[in-house]
């Protein structure tokens, strides 16, 4: 069974055109860093249609994680954004892609919603 | 913080601090130098031969600028100016501060200058929230600098201060030994920078050096060119040219480029609690600046296009096709313990999106971005119908899925007790407010428009308009309260009337959903002595159960409510009321010194001479700043027809002569004039009267 990072890119390159990228024109490069050992998975994107390599050439905006967190970013256990906001996810170049780019990860599933007693407060008034 | 507080910003980094220019925050208090809602210095304070100055005089110098005049104190009435201290500050990615003393004595002195420094690297959450801290301090002096650090986990936020000048450096400050000649000045530059990410991220230098200060609202514009390309209002009533270009200048302010959004800017929401990213807040600000700065409404499309939800996330808020509510970068949200990365919990922020879209478009003409946003408005229009339905009648309400930190109150009054009956119970949720309908409504008409012209998609664009009529038709039976003549505030969750008087029923004539034979009664309310104060219309009218001229959504003033109720009174046709309420809002602005404030008091006018602020309003706060605006395109009834610009004025007598030049816009540039004409209740005779009976 192939971990939900190959899952993730064999939907993309199976599905060849993502709405949500539409307005992306440009390339992207993920370094996922499994134990020490970096995978790359590149993105050609034009008007949404996506092509997915496992080159290592430079790419627009690059984007480096531990495998551990793509794997949970793919399958809906962590939120992309508030991983970069922790640095565990980190960017180079373009950082408008990652935040369209995101927008291809799935639902929460398996996931409770975090509670913690600092989560407690309101806005406004 | 005792005493008067000192703000400079530059888009979503600020400056919080006293009359001597010193810092000395408490946990609980937002002073310091914040940015990306985390505060990087909590502690700046001057010192001389160990003693704290006197501040003599501060210069407002520009919005992200202040000059502080001081001398050595002596702590008595008795002031020994021998020595003069001039602190002049410049806030753009951490601030930078030229520091300088000048000596008046006959005989040279021997200084120890010194500046504490520190950082709680407090998140505004925890602030607002009185929380501790999780993580670890690092503090160093490396390369001729102080490095403050904060960590936890893989979080890092770091501020390194330098001097020009030698400094000995230690873990709690820079100290400077100095012998100054007779007539002789001193002076050096701090600079502060602030950085997101530890070793390997990036240092971003201040955006201000000595020497340069020029406004930068952005890299690349100057304030003065932003002031320039902006229309130009000449009048013979003297403030509101005041007023327009403070407005203009805050607008500058407030912008700011998020860091994950490709360098482009949207006006964040308001200053200090809300320098982010809002949806609501955004869209709106750029509906009020369209006639005036339309490329800000062109990146707040685009950038809130990008954020558009994707998917179900409870913890969000998030569905397919919502529009975000607030976005942060603090450490609460970086660890998931606020749901802000970002939180979707808003209603009317994914209808107004297509609204903006469509606005957009009929004053610039711009359809290659209408034709590049077709998914995402395609997406809000869908969220809609699809999710937005809690309750299955046709209506859109809200209930938060995120029962610890989500918000209860989606829509724009979102405090908690502000949507009431009659009688100040609350209804339980779902809750389906009035205006949201509206703007459903008006989203569907103009997303047909959009369908038709430009995304050739006629069938679609039959499919919107004949829902828009269907709810239309529903919402004038299922509102309306027939012996009241008003829109009920809400349905509840079983469906009924939540009967509070409010002003959210003006919202509806701005969006067209109130059908003609009613909008006469309607305005009557609007207009009348329970909900006009004579300097604006009331969150909420007087008589009803939770009504409180400082609560702050049942009874106070705001102005950017005002300004869309006095542009739904226009659409209807009620250019005199729309001219009375500008007058009103316009007038306050004049007490305020042109800066309008989040909300006022919703006190008579005849009773309180002056708009009493209310007690914590955000200011300068971006809807408000745009109201004047609205307002203004509003009075000179600027409306777009084709590839016309059609201009119908109707002006408070007051104002006399009014004309803007050169109104951007799918014409090219335009004039419009007007003359006052309509007559506004003489409030200083009333006042006078209501004096001679005190």
């Amino acid at each position: 069974m192939p971990d939900p990072t190959e899952a993730f890119f064999a939907r993309l390159v199976e599905r060849g055109h993502e709405p949500a990228l539409q307005r992306t024109t440009g390339s992207a490069r993920i370094d996922i860093d499994r134990d020490g050992k970096v995978a790359h998975w590149r993105l050609d994107i034009r008007c949404g249609k996506v092509e997915v390599t496992q080159s290592g050439d430079a790419a627009d905006c690059v984007i480096g994680a531990p495998a551990k967190l793509f794997d949970d970013l793919a399958s809906g256990k962590a939120n992309a954004m508030a991983a970069a906001l922790r640095n565990e996810l980190t960017m180079e170049g373009d950082p408008g892609f990652l935040v369209r780019f995101q927008r291809l990860f799935p639902a929460p599933t398996g996931r409770k919603m975090p509670t913690s007693a600092r989560t407690v407060g309101k806005r406004r008034g | 913080m005792a005493g008067q507080t000192v703000r400079i910003l530059d888009g979503n980094t600020f400056v919080v601090c006293d009359e001597r220019g010193d810092i000395e925050s408490l946990p609980s208090e937002p002073t310091g130098l914040f940015s990306f809602d985390t505060r990087f210095l909590s502690t700046w304070v001057l010192t001389i031969n160990g003693q704290k100055l006197n501040p003599l005089s501060i210069d407002d110098l520009q919005y992200f600028e202040s000059r502080f005049f001081l001398v050595p104190g002596t702590g008595t009435v008795y002031i020994d100016a021998k020595l003069s201290v001039i602190r002049q500050r410049a806030v753009g990615h951490g601030f930078h501060e030229e520091l300088t003393i000048l000596n008046h004595e006959d005989q040279p002195v021997d200084l120890v200058v010194r500046i504490d420094a520190a950082s709680d690297f407090a998140d505004l959450f925890e602030i607002k929230d009185k929380l501790k801290k999780l993580g670890s301090y690092e503090v160093s002096v490396e390369d001729g600098s102080l490095r403050l650090a904060y960590g936890r986990d893989t979080f890092r936020r770091e501020t390194r201060i330098s001097a020009s000048a030698p400094a000995a450096i230690d873990k709690k400050g820079l100290t400077f030994k100095i012998r100054l000649e007779p007539h002789e000045r001193w002076t050096t530059d701090l600079e502060v920078v602030t950085a997101l990410a530890g070793p390997g991220g990036s240092y971003v230098r201040p955006k201000y050096s000595r020497g340069r200060k020029e406004a930068r609202p952005n890299m690349e514009r100057s304030l003065d060119r932003w002031i320039a390309d902006a229309p130009t209002l000449q009048s013979d009533w003297e403030p509101f040219r005041m007023i327009y270009r403070r407005s203009l200048v805050d607008l500058a302010a407030l912008r700011f480029s998020p860091p994950v959004a490709g360098g482009k800017s949207l006006p964040a929401a308001g200053l200090p609690w809300f320098m982010t990213m809002f949806g609501r807040d955004s869209i709106f600000t750029s509906l009020q600046a369209l006639p005036f700065t339309p490329e800000l409404a062109a990146t707040t499309l685009r950038v809130l296009g990008d954020w558009q939800g994707s998917r179900r996330d409870d913890f969000r808020d998030e569905d397919p096709g919502r529009i975000l509510h607030e976005m942060r970068y603090g450490e609460m949200a970086a660890f998931e313990e606020r749901p802000h990365t970002p939180y979707y919990g808003s209603v009317d922020a994914t209808p107004l999106y297509v609204i903006l879209l469509d606005e957009y478009e009929r004053w610039t003409g711009d359809r290659k971005l209408v034709r590049e946003l077709e998914y995402e408005a395609r997406a809000a229009l869908n969220w809609i119908d699809e999710y937005a339905d809690l309750m299955g009648n046709g209506y859109i309400s809200y209930k938060r899925r995120n029962e610890q930190s989500g918000l209860e109150n989606q829509a724009w009054k979102d405090s908690w007790n502000s949507i009431a009956y009659s009688d100040g119970r609350l209804p339980d949720f779902p809750r389906a407010t009035c205006e949201l309908q509206g703007y459903a409504y008006d989203a569907k008409i103009r997303g047909a428009r959009l369908a038709r012209l430009v995304w050739k998609d006629p069938a679609y664009a039959e499919t919107l308009e004949r829902q828009a009529a269907d709810l239309k038709r529903r919402f004038n039976r299922d509102f309306w309260i027939p012996d009241r003549e008003y829109f009920a505030l809400a349905l509840d969750a079983d469906g009924s009337q939540v009967d509070a008087l409010a002003s959210n029923i003006g919202h509806l004539l701005w969006s067209g959903i109130v059908d003609a034979s009613k909008a006469k009664a309607v305005v009557g309310h609007l207009m009348g002595p329970r909900m006009f104060s004579g300097w604006g219309i009331r969150t909420m009218a007087a008589g009803e159960g939770r009504y409180n001229p400082i609560g702050y959504h049942l009874g106070t003033v705001w102005p950017f409510d005002n300004s869309f109720i006095a542009w739904g009174l226009r659409r209807y046709g009620f250019k005199e009321e729309a001219a009375r309420v500008a007058s009103g809002i316009l007038d306050a602005a004049v007490v305020f010194d042109g800066r309008l404030p989040e909300a006022f008091g919703g006190y008579e006018r005849t009773v309180t001479k002056y708009p009493v602020r209310y007690p914590t309003a955000c200011s300068p706060q971006a809807w408000s700043t745009g109201a004047p605006l609205l307002l203004l395109r509003t009075m000179l009834g600027l409306e777009p027809t084709g590839d016309h610009l059609v201009v119908d004025p109707v002006l408070p007598e007051s104002i006399g002569h009014v004309e803007l030049l050169d109104i951007p816009g799918r014409w090219g540039r335009m004039d419009a004039f007007g003359r006052g004409r309509v007559q506004v209740e003489d409030w200083r005779r009333k006042e006078g009267r209501t004096g001679r009976r005190a």
